[in-house]
């Protein structure tokens, strides 16, 4: 099997990853306590009657796996409905917080990229050496520790006390300020966050890069190459490290999810108005549209992903046989 | 990996107890001083969390109005809050809610993931197909996510959150037991359990599960420590557990209104579920050293 029937096989497994995902939660959210409608009018004109007709204006009295279907149609078309809560189309609302949460996760996976393999790299190469020792409990500081509270610990030390002690903060308690408004006003506004997300990320990049060099270290490949005299520096970075890297860039790119996690938390507690932030208000306010349309956009995003890293997998890796 | 004898059954349950007790003892002995220190640690915090009542020096929601807000003293070691309940109390009364979610949430993914795998595996075909297939989507999807989605539908509570994390739990018990099974399926101890007439039940109980027990008891570690972060985790945005129950979460909720004056409502909770969890993650990395040194298990954050 080629390339191109190996692709068109992948696509076709996540149809039905995306329908089981996006059709779980449209039934969930139907079968929900609480009349999200009847919260839609204002008390005094609230009765079965018009209760009865707004449910006949949004479709919800028909069956609901016509419900699913027609909605699945439209969002197909990029139309996901209006929010009950702002009465804008979900579409719109979604598209405009995206931007920030990229923002995030960009400075986030920067910082793993620069801090995690170069520390995995060290460890593996120093295994069981103070260096890796160090890095170990980095890494596992780095993952046991809440990205909420870290975040408020950011804001607690670098905003609120730094106040107190030199009477001005360092960096801003919190909100969004974009790219367009000067590049250090922005990194001053951004890095908090990202890096607050980074840290949990880091930590995991960290622990993959070492176990994926430990193991390309010990290849025949490489003991082959000191033994012809190749120097050690040039041995990792060259030969080492590029191998090894092909798992690692798997992992990264299927912590996707772990990063859109960290964005519920750690934009609600900067307040940076991205998808996670989204979500969290949507869920508050029992905005089903808006949660249903986010739901299947993350689940979009994520099968997406996932194909991406198959298919640079597959390309990476002469080995892997497309069936 | 624990290959059972056959004569196992026919001891009486002291000897069986013996048995168990004798071999963690062994396990313990073999794991690294991280580990070893993180059980400890681990002991100590359950046993903390069980004996609250009786360990904490205030009640968890017993205000006192003339200590409002005091800071870490003598008397109020970690301080109070803005009704004077002291900080102390309630982060040992929080270690309950967060090793019941823990332990329960992970014992739930473990019940409904082993029947799911073992079916999955030992029937084999399209039944098994679907099974993993339905696995995949579950675990592929953003945990934190798909939880605020089901639990904004089901209602925030205790018994919803551990639903919740257990369901998000599921897919990777349903693996582990799925890959014991094909590789049971084909060694020969299953054939001649077969041909002398033992029933697929009996077979899973009395070779699959024990051969799974080391793979399924390093992931259940790590996910203790993530249900933590994650009960945490939704506790905070107030999707969770809701006050007035002390729990981790809900206080770092609370103390956000009294930064940076009082700074200690939200630090000490938060200070609490690291070392739980770390604790946690540790004992169950050096688990996974001694015991399952090839599993690709891997613990990583819930949020």
């Amino acid at each position: 099997m080629g390339l191109g029937n190996y692709t068109i096989k992948r696509l076709l497994l996540l149809v039905p990853v995306f329908i089981g995902v996006t059709a779980a939660v449209f039934l969930l959210l139907k079968l929900a306590p609480g009349d999200a409608v009847s919260a839609l009018l204002p008390p005094r004109s609230r009765n079965p009657e018009t209760v009865a007709q707004l449910e006949a204006r949004l479709g919800l009295d028909q069956p609901i796996y016509i419900q699913y279907l027609k909605w699945l149609a439209n969002a197909l078309q990029g139309d996901l409905g209006r929010s009950y809560a702002t009465r804008q189309p979900v579409t719109g609302m979604i598209l405009s917080r995206l931007w920030p949460t990229v923002q995030i996760s960009i400075i986030a996976f920067f910082v793993a990229m620069f801090i995690a393999i170069p520390l995995g790299v060290l460890s593996a190469v120093y295994k069981d050496q103070w260096v890796d020792h160090l890095s170990r409990v980095i890494a596992f500081t780095g993952i046991s520790i809440p990205s909420f509270w870290l975040g408020i610990m950011v804001i607690l030390v670098f905003a609120l006390f730094w106040q107190n002690w030199f009477g001005s903060s360092l960096i801003p308690a919190g909100g969004y300020v974009a790219p367009s408004e000067g590049l250090f006003a922005w990194l001053n506004a951004a890095l908090p966050p990202g890096i607050t997300l980074g840290v949990g990320f880091s930590a995991i990049v960290t622990r993959l890069t070492r176990s994926a060099m430990v193991e390309v270290l010990n290849e025949d490949y490489i003991r082959t190459a000191r033994a012809k005299g190749v120097k050690e520096q040039a041995l990792i970075l060259v030969h080492a490290l590029r191998n090894a890297m092909i798992p690692v860039v798997t992992i990264v790119g299927l912590q996707v999810g772990f990063l859109l996690n960290g964005a519920v938390v750690v934009e609600q507690v900067f307040q940076w108005p991205g998808i996670g932030r989204l979500l969290y208000q949507a869920v508050q306010t029992n905005d089903i549209p808006l949660i249903q349309g986010l739901v299947l956009f993350i689940a979009g995003v994520f099968v997406l992903m996932n194909l991406f890293v198959d298919l640079t997998y597959a390309l990476l890796d002469p080995r892997i046989k497309y069936d | 990996m624990a290959t059972e004898t056959p004569t196992f059954e026919e001891r009486s349950v002291l000897e069986r107890l013996q048995d168990v007790l004798s071999r963690s003892v062994e396990i313990y002995g073999r794991l690294d001083t991280s580990a070893k220190v993180s059980f400890w640690i681990v002991a100590a915090i359950v046993t903390l969390a069980v004996a609250a009542p009786l360990v904490a020096p205030y009640g968890p929601a017993e205000p006192d109005y003339d200590a409002s807000l005091a800071g870490p003293s003598v008397d109020h070691p970690l301080g109070t809050d803005l009704t004077g309940r002291d900080v102390l109390s309630r982060v040992l009364f929080g270690a309950r809610i967060s090793i019941l979610v823990g332990v329960v949430a992970v014992a739930m993914a473990v019940a409904i993931g082993v029947p799911i795998g073992a079916v999955g595996g030992y029937i084999g075909g399209w039944v098994d197909e679907g099974l993993m297939r339905l696995m995949d989507i579950m675990m592929s999807f953003p945990s934190l996510v798909l939880a605020l989605a089901l639990v904004g539908a089901l209602g925030p509570n205790l018994r919803n959150v551990i639903l919740v994390i257990g369901i998000v739990y599921t897919p990777q018990y349903a693996r582990l037991i799925r890959g014991s099974v094909l590789s049971v399926k084909e060694e020969e101890f299953v054939e001649a359990a077969e041909n002398t007439g033992l029933g697929d039940t009996k077979i899973l109980f009395k070779h699959v599960i024990p051969n799974a027990f080391t793979p399924v008891l390093v992931q259940g570690t790590f996910h203790v420590a993530t249900a933590i972060i994650f009960e945490a985790s939704l506790s905070f945005l107030g999707l969770g557990v809701q006050p007035p129950t002390a729990t981790w979460g809900v206080m770092i909720a609370d103390g956000r209104g009294y930064l940076p004056d009082q700074w200690w409502i939200s630090t000490f909770p938060g200070i609490a579920i690291m070392i739980t969890v770390m604790s946690f993650n540790l004992l169950g990395d050096g688990l996974r050293d001694e015991l399952d040194p090839r599993s690709e298990t891997e613990g990583g954050p819930g949020a």
